[in-house]
């Protein structure tokens, strides 16, 4: 049983088409990421899901609730980090943590939220003199006040330098560990690659791909390249009936093996059995990046 | 304590942290009262009927600075800017609605005023001898007007500016005027009776009137009442109809 389950949605601003039959569902316990270029929909895409906007078409469940419908009832056990929101220059770290759990039917212990997040000895710290990662980490704490099922975390670590990236996301995968669902809203590939189970990209308002990161990567680029320099003279025509391997070509001293599926351990087996000596072996190794550039038409 | 409550504790806490407010609805006010009440008074003694006309103009002044500050500036700024930073946004991902906000920021605002003018009432007993309130009732109903009607204008203001900065523009705009229609600048009795017609008109006119009137023993007159009344119900509709949480 899916915890989210969007389909057929769509929303328009006047002429502006922002989502065109986006459907995905998001599994109890995952890291669901949603992923795409700047204006491609995913944030009015998730604040229709948390019930902050309304679509005009399609049905969106979130633990069988109607977000449109029961949105009080909703935001009871959904917490949210948004992209753009601040809080009062001058409120103290504590102070928000305990507004916000007293918004709650069954909050969180706030006390435990602020050494779990790094942030006891901001206790008493007002919001305006925290640094970047700690209002970040204050926004997330937040989010989890209230003892959510659901996290919905928007474009979280932008702003952030990559040593408080990367502790963020430490942070979000002990957030799985305690059974929250996680949807992030990224347009970091590492990010994602990282983090996600799954990841839905988005582009002009339509879901153009859903997989896991890696199958991603391996939908995208069915066909991978190797590369290697032989040190003695050496055949490359032996290397074409090998199973996967689609073509051979040497440009200059290197030769480059163009396949699917497991032909690179083919290729290096043969290159063994024949005691072929190689130097400068490479296979080409498409990322996420690429793979989102590929699919998303290069439009950032 | 959950929701409003600890929402009115914190917007409190924050109001006073603020410390700008705090100085132009609290105790500027003060020190105007006693600075020009003290001068006018002269040599001690209860004053003369003179006398305490002036008495009534300075401390209506500062009746007039507490309860303007509050409402065309602090409030507009306050909601607005929570607007603007997301603040009011972000509430709404919760369970508790943002309306909670302004309200709260409403009776964090009529607290103070409150309190300012308690103790301007007080002082000005204590320090320049003007009488207590002829009668706290129609006193405290002529403050609950007051509160109301200037303080629609202010969530007007916050309603209707697109940004921070034009609510505070707008609330400035709106505090000069008002100032001097009131006759905090040149006393109404003064004034053409042309712009006295104006100025009963204007909801901190109107507001000064009505505090001075149930002050000195005049009483609640009905045309000041209306006007309150009616500013009260005519934008606080249009702020309710208009305000926007994003």
């Amino acid at each position: 049983m899916s915890i989210i389950e969007v389909s057929g949605l769509g929303k328009r601003y006047g002429d502006h088409v922002a989502l065109r039959d986006v459907s995905f569902s998001v599994e109890e316990g995952e890291i669901f990421g949603i992923l795409g270029p700047n204006g491609a929909g995913k944030t009015t895409a998730v604040e229709c899901v948390e019930g902050l906007r309304r679509a005009d078409s399609g049905t969106i469940r979130v633990l069988g609730l109607d977000p449109a419908e029961d949105d009080r009832e909703l935001r009871e056990v959904v917490g949210v980090q948004l992209q753009q929101a601040q809080l009062p220059e001058l409120i103290k770290v504590w102070e928000a943590l305990d507004l916000y759990a007293s918004f709650y039917r069954n909050p969180r212990d706030w006390r435990e939220l602020l050494e779990q997040w790094g942030l006891a000895d901001k206790r008493d710290a007002k919001f305006s003199t925290l640094s970047g990662g700690q209002k970040q980490r204050l926004f997330i704490a937040l989010a989890l006040v209230g003892n959510p099922k659901i996290a919905f975390l928007d474009e979280l670590t932008t702003g952030l330098d990559p040593q408080a990236r990367r502790a963020t996301w430490n942070l979000i995968s002990e957030m799985r560990a305690t059974g929250v669902t996680v949807v992030l809203v990224s347009h970091f590939m590492d990010e994602v690659e990282w983090l996600c189970d799954r990841v839905a990209i988005f582009d002009r308002g339509r879901v153009v791909a859903l997989d896991t990161p890696a199958g991603l990567v391996e939908s995208t680029f069915a066909e991978r390249r190797l590369r290697f320099r032989p040190v003695a003279a050496f055949d490359e025509n032996a290397l074409a009936p090998l199973p996967g391997v689609r073509e051979v070509v040497r440009a200059g001293s290197q030769v480059v093996v163009t396949g699917t599926g497991r032909f690179a351990d083919e290729v290096t087996a043969l290159l063994a059995r024949e005691h072929v000596l190689v130097a400068d072996l490479r296979l080409d190794q498409p990322t996420l990046d690429e793979a989102y550039v590929t699919l998303t038409g290069g439009n950032q | 304590m959950t929701g409003l409550g600890k929402l009115t504790l914190t917007e409190a806490k924050l109001f006073l942290r603020d410390k700008v407010s705090l100085l132009f609805a609290l105790v500027v006010p003060v020190f105007l009262l006693l600075a020009i009440g003290l001068q006018f008074r002269g040599g001690g003694g209860p004053p003369d009927l003179a006398g305490l006309q002036a008495a009534y103009f300075v401390a209506s002044i500062s009746l007039a600075l507490a309860l303007a500050t509050l409402s065309f500036n602090s409030l507009p700024t306050y909601l607005s800017t929570y607007r603007e930073k997301g603040i009011l946004r972000r509430l709404q991902a919760t369970p508790a609605h943002p309306a909670m906000v302004l309200i709260a920021q409403i009776l964090v605002g009529a607290g103070t005023a409150l309190l300012s003018t308690s103790v301007i009432v007080g002082v000005g007993h204590l320090a320049l001898d003007i009488p207590l309130p002829a009668s706290v009732l129609e006193f405290a109903a002529a403050l609950v007007l007051s509160i109301a009607a200037l303080f629609s204008v202010g969530l007007a203001v916050a309603a209707i500016a697109p940004t921070a900065r034009a609510a505070t523009a707008g609330g400035m705009m709106l505090f000069f005027p008002s100032m001097f229609l009131a006759g905090v600048w040149t006393p109404k009795e003064t004034m053409p009776s042309w712009l006295v017609s104006i100025s009963d008109f204007t909801p901190l006119g109107a507001a000064l009137q009505t505090l001075r009137d149930t002050w000195s023993g005049v009483g609640l007159q009905p045309h000041y009442a209306l006007v309150l009344a009616v500013t009260a119900v005519v934008l606080g509709s249009v702020a309710a109809a208009l305000f926007r949480w994003e």
